[in-house]
């Protein structure tokens, strides 16, 4: 009986025992099938996640910045920079790794330029990224916050554009903007090649964050980007620019510009434009067409300037000579519109040589109607007007030529002393250039070379582009133009000693209604000296000067005061 | 043999410590002279600015002794026949 009992408490038991067995062994599996599944996610699914974490927690990459190139210019074989790079420090502060917010509030409010309790309020954050306090601190600043030692308080260095030489080309040069992306100007121009290409260091860091010296560590060094030399005279370009200055300021105008080129080879000695600006301060300026060079990107009517193109066109063509002789009336009458004299009074009999020297626009028009429409837009399009130079600048105008197809007679005449047609000044001093160095246009360049980092070297070649005109007409023209500066309008820009050749142009604006504007215009003169063997070619560009009615009195003052000024820098000894 | 064992391991872990002490060590002064070669670089850096500041026409005119400077008042050439300059 006992043993009966015992048989069937030990089967009770047993029974007992494979029941939780068994359930032990389903939850095994459950857990086991639970921590594969999760095992599966983590390892396959989520793999590339959790090989990133694990590789950023001890893999170190690191861009390494490109030195921007320079801009310079090259004196007696010596770089001048007008555009360098600055290292500077940015103040900043990690909120929540400063152990004495007021103490840092205090210290730091001088250099900040706020009161501590508003500083110690901008520390009171949970946040670990404030922005940065200060930007562009001075190297005295720098050595004095570090003296300060202060808990949770960084001084980062940073990259910055420097121009030397504040103002001078600005409008050349540029600028470069907060995104180190080079604007207008030659920064503009050549921003991939001044850039440069960042490089990057990989390596292994340690748990403060450290590069492991040691460890496996590849580098790709970074290639700075290449030095840019200017053609420009820096003691020219300076001359130039005080005295353009002074002389938008004289005449309160809008606006000016002046080139000067070298005749023969197309380099830009000087391009000035007034209003100019700042480079290391180009967020401070009001009007941003201070940021474009007028030079090259203001395009005008350039009204009787014009008449040497007209002129050198008809010589070339052997339709006139310098001593065709002519009388012409106070007005002439095309498609029943009278075009005057800008006296409204006749010249009678003169010479081309005195229709340069009195600009006479009636006798520009009988010029123009003898060359015909066909020779004279050929010599428009040789000259190369209507189309960009090319200059090594952004924001280059084209200018604007008319269809000659479709244009009424009036405005074919009125073209011959600059009216309906819209020229640069880049565009009109390289067509002087023609006429001073016997006929050629060459191709205008601001660029002497660019040194790559290697040190190889990409020279600008001197180019000419097509002979516009014969040296002939070249030297018939030159000697008209030393008549007019002698003779006529141009008086202004005389230089003792020397035959400068040169012709006004006072353009009329245009006013509110699309009328020509009885108050406005822009006064040009342009020309080149001496005849004998010529050092420069000039353009000068005054827009709306107040207080004067001609180029005579505002344009050809300046370019015979620069005039001076080049004969004697270039130590030209007088030849007359 | 047993202690042979231990007296081997003891000898690798040991040499192991050194070697990683040293590692460590070499680490420190590579990263130092980093430091040192950029502090040199911004140094010159700050110099090359310094010089294009002072080569500047702007500081020229500055200076001193230029401001004392005048203008010629009048430029006269030498006429080219003959010889200008003597042996």
């Amino acid at each position: 009986m006992r043993f009966r009992l015992e048989t069937k408490t030990i089967a009770r038991f047993e029974a007992s025992q494979l029941r939780r067995v068994n359930f032990l062994f389903v939850v095994i599996v459950l857990f086991s099938a639970i921590a594969i599944g999760r095992l599966f996610h983590k390892a396959i699914i989520e793999h590339s996640y959790y090989l990133n974490l694990a590789k950023s927690q001890r893999e170190l990459v690191r861009e390494i910045p490109a030195n921007r190139g320079e801009i310079v210019v090259e004196e007696e074989g010596r770089d001048f920079p007008l555009a360098t790079n600055i290292t500077q420090n940015t103040l900043t502060v990690i909120p929540n790794h400063i152990t004495e917010p007021k103490k840092v509030a205090k210290e730091l409010a001088v250099f900040v330029g706020k009161k501590p309790e508003e500083l110690e309020k901008l520390f009171a954050t949970s946040k670990l990224y404030i922005p940065p306090l200060k930007k562009r601190l001075t190297d005295e600043e720098s050595e004095a916050i570090k003296k300060l030692d202060l808990e949770g308080v960084m001084l980062v260095p940073e990259q910055y554009r420097f121009y030397p030489e504040d103002r001078l080309a600005s409008t050349v040069l540029g600028f470069v903007d907060t995104d180190k992306k080079g604007q207008y100007g030659v920064e503009g121009y050549f921003d991939k090649i001044l850039r440069g290409t960042f490089g990057m260091v990989k390596g292994e860091k340690d748990s403060s964050g450290k590069s492991i010296a040691v460890a496996a560590t590849s580098q790709e060094n970074p290639k700075d980007g290449g030095t840019v030399v200017l053609t420009i005279d820096r003691a020219v370009q300076d001359f130039v620019e005080q005295k353009l200055r002074a002389a938008v300021e004289r005449f309160s105008a809008k606006s000016g510009s002046v080139i000067i080129m070298d005749p023969y080879t197309g380099r830009i000695i000087s391009m000035a434009s007034m209003p100019d600006f700042d480079p290391n301060n180009y967020g401070d300026i009001k009007d941003y067409n201070a940021f474009t060079s007028q030079a090259i990107s203001s395009a005008y009517e350039p009204g009787s300037i014009f008449k040497v193109i007209t002129m050198a066109a008809a010589l070339n063509e052997n339709t006139v000579q310098p001593d065709t002789t002519g009388v012409f009336d106070a007005y002439v009458e095309v498609d029943g519109q009278k075009i005057y004299t800008a006296i409204k009074q006749a010249y009678g009999k003169e010479t081309m040589t005195q229709v340069l020297e009195n600009s006479d626009n009636v006798a520009m028009v009988w010029v123009i109607q003898k060359l015909t429409r066909d020779p004279f837009y050929r010599y428009l399009r040789s000259f190369g007007f209507g189309v960009q130079t090319g200059l090594e600048m952004e924001n280059e105008a084209s200018g604007f030529v008319k269809d000659k197809h479709n244009l009424p007679e009036l405005d074919f005449a009125t073209t011959s002393f600059g009216q309906g047609i819209m020229v640069t000044p880049i565009q009109f001093v390289t067509a002087l250039a023609a006429f001073a160095n016997g006929g050629k246009l060459v191709q205008p360049h601001i660029i002497d070379k660019i040194i790559q980092q290697d040190g190889r070297e990409i020279v600008t070649q001197n180019k000419v582009i097509r002979e516009v005109i014969s040296p002939k007409t070249a030297q018939q023209i030159g000697e008209m133009m030393v008549s007019v500066v002698e003779n006529g309008h141009g008086k202004a820009a005389r230089v003792k000693g020397y035959n400068v050749a040169g012709k006004t142009g006072t353009a009329q604006v245009a006013d509110e209604n699309g009328a020509y504007s009885y108050s406005k215009h822009i006064g040009s003169f342009g020309g080149f000296a001496p005849l004998e063997n010529p050092k420069f070619a000039m353009l000068v560009r005054l827009d709306e000067p107040k207080g004067v009615s001609w180029a005579e009195e505002s344009a050809a003052p300046l370019f015979g005061e620069i005039a001076d000024f080049m004969l004697k820098y270039y130590q030209v000894p007088p030849t007359k | 043999m047993q202690y042979i064992t231990v007296a081997l391991i003891a000898l690798a872990s040991l040499f192991y410590l050194t070697q990683s002490g040293r590692v460590a060590q070499k680490g420190e002064q590579i990263n130092a002279l980093q430091e040192k070669q950029e502090q040199l670089q911004a140094e010159n850096d700050r110099l090359k600015v310094e010089a294009a500041r002072l080569m500047s026409l702007k500081s020229i005119k500055e200076n001193a002794k230029v401001k004392e400077m005048v203008p010629p008042s009048e430029v006269n050439y030498l006429p080219e026949a003959g010889n200008v300059a003597s042996k």
